[in-house]
């Protein structure tokens, strides 16, 4: 609980915090959207080598540790991803130069956010945020097709601050829903079946691999959390592996 | 301007300006909702000659240009609660014309995800939103509902302390039929006889007719985004999200 009695100085600093905040993952959505991650990593994530080694990026199905390996799922595996959609397109198709500019064709997705839930640590030193995306991500088929799925679930995400400056320091997409347009929630599968869930399957292999969070029976958990007014920041409150999941702050 | 730099009267001034901008598209948004086209243009836009108004298929540019698209929209709504009228007589043909308007319309522009950065000077402002709307609408075929998503890149200037738009665009990349993948090719509902005056209405054409936004199709390459704001000092510092005429 944070109990610090502020300044009205103070004060103001900490909602214009809040906002600051918000507005970097504002900022991440739209290069996101763009397919711009190294951009991304570099601008908008810590950037000091000992905040980079704790930096996490968690989903579902487990957690990436270290801003090294991060960057090399999200911009390494996600690049080879769409070189590997676009040889297939300009094999089919060959009016689609295989060139680098082309990178992304037949592809869009977005993560817009909303309900923010911001969370200023009394230290002033970190934060935490929490986010609801009902987003969508489109992928090109290769042979002048594509699919479509709307992606909908929270977005938490906790931020430190460099020299002033706040960053992203983890991050956890936690789908709740996965499904085709024009098909009904209803009708998806409870259980899903190994290499059957997109999100899944676009994850990768996580450093480190657990059920961050289980959608199976409808936000049957709090994970990522949901934040509270905090003083300092503990792993156990974090968007990341020691994360308490399931049994903390149960709704 | 760097937050340090800034004293805390200072700050929360320019936390209430943001507020304002936030305000002014919230209300912009549900005024479309509203169907408030009559009065849009005039409630919410500068008073400069040179506003300007970007949309998939190219610039309004000037205030009559916008004023007519605005007017058309609200003719179409119109024509609309009368071919409902028309089509359901034992459910609203006692009610008039005025108690009608807008019915069979419902333009749904949510919007999230604000970037917003004001000039030093504060005469100014910048911002962008994604919204990821829905549309349900009176056609030819009769009422349909659309999935709609799209962005809100948008000039704001500080008129006798009042915040204005001054250059708008709004850039969709899904108009699709609810029900049906964006990812396909759409299968349109057929026409309905009761609507068939819908067929020849049509928004004014731009000023000028260029492609600033591709509808998402499987055959379009990555498109990217108007550029997002960024810190400054005044206007002339910056870019701008309103027409600019070709050297």
């Amino acid at each position: 609980m944070n109990t610090k009695v502020f300044s009205d100085d103070e004060q103001i600093r900490r909602v214009w915090d809040m906002e600051e905040v918000k507005d970097l993952m504002a900022r991440r959505a739209y290069l996101y959207m763009q397919s711009l991650r190294r951009e991304e990593i570099e601008t908008l994530w810590v950037q000091k080598p000992e905040n980079k080694e704790t930096a996490v990026f968690g989903s579902n199905w487990g957690f990436y540790l270290g801003l090294d390996n991060i960057s090399a799922w999200y911009v390494g595996e996600h690049g080879n991803l769409r070189q590997a959609q676009l040889d297939a397109i300009a094999k089919n198709d060959p009016s689609v130069k295989n060139i680098p500019e082309n990178l992304g064709f037949g592809s869009m997705i977005a993560a817009p956010l909303s309900t923010a839930l911001v969370e200023i640590a009394g230290d002033g030193k970190t934060a935490q945020g929490l986010w609801y995306s009902i987003g969508q991500r489109t992928d090109p088929n290769g042979d002048g097709t594509a699919s479509a799925h709307w992606v909908c679930g929270k977005i938490g995400a906790d931020f430190m601050k460099e020299d002033g400056v706040w960053k992203i320091w983890r991050v956890v997409e936690a789908p709740d829903i996965i499904v085709e347009p024009g098909t009904a929630v209803a009708d998806q599968p409870v259980f899903w079946e190994k290499g059957a869930n997109l999100m899944e399957n676009l994850f990768g292999t996580p450093t480190v691999p657990m059920t961050a969070h289980d959608p199976t029976y409808n936000w049957s958990d709090s994970f990522p959390p949901a934040p509270e007014a905090y003083y300092s920041y503990s792993d156990e409150m974090g968007n990341c592996p020691g994360g308490v999941h399931n049994e903390w702050r149960p709704y | 301007m760097i937050k340090a730099m800034c004293s805390a009267e200072e700050l929360v001034g320019r936390w209430e300006e943001r507020r304002e901008i936030k305000n002014l598209m919230g209300r912009y948004a549900v005024s479309f909702l509203l169907k408030r086209e009559k009065t849009m243009f005039g409630d919410f836009w500068s008073s400069r000659e040179d506003v300007s108004m970007g949309l998939n298929d190219g610039w309004y540019v000037g205030r009559e240009a916008i004023a007519d698209w605005f007017a058309a929209i609200d003719q179409a709504t119109a024509l609309k609660a009368k071919l409902l009228k028309a089509d359901l007589p034992d459910k609203l043909g006692d009610q008039d014309d005025a108690s009608l308007y807008g019915i069979g319309d419902f333009d749904v522009k949510p919007l999230g995800t604000p970037v917003i950065e004001l000039a030093d000077d504060l005469q100014t402002a910048k911002g962008i939103w994604y919204s990821q709307g829905s549309k349900a609408d009176v056609t030819e075929a009769g009422p349909v509902s659309y999935w709609t998503f799209g962005v809100f890149a948008v000039d704001f200037v500080c008129e006798d302390g009042a915040w204005k738009i001054w250059h708008l665009q709004y850039l969709e990349d899904v108009k699709c039929l609810c029900g049906q993948s964006w990812a396909a090719e759409q299968t349109p509902f057929p026409e309905n006889p009761a609507f068939a005056a819908l067929k020849d209405v049509k928004l004014p054409e731009p000023t000028v007719k260029v492609t600033l936004r591709e509808y998402y199709s499987p055959s379009r390459p990555l498109a990217k985004l108007p550029r997002l704001p960024e810190p400054y000092a005044t206007f002339a510092d910056t870019f701008s999200y309103g027409y600019e005429k070709e050297a």
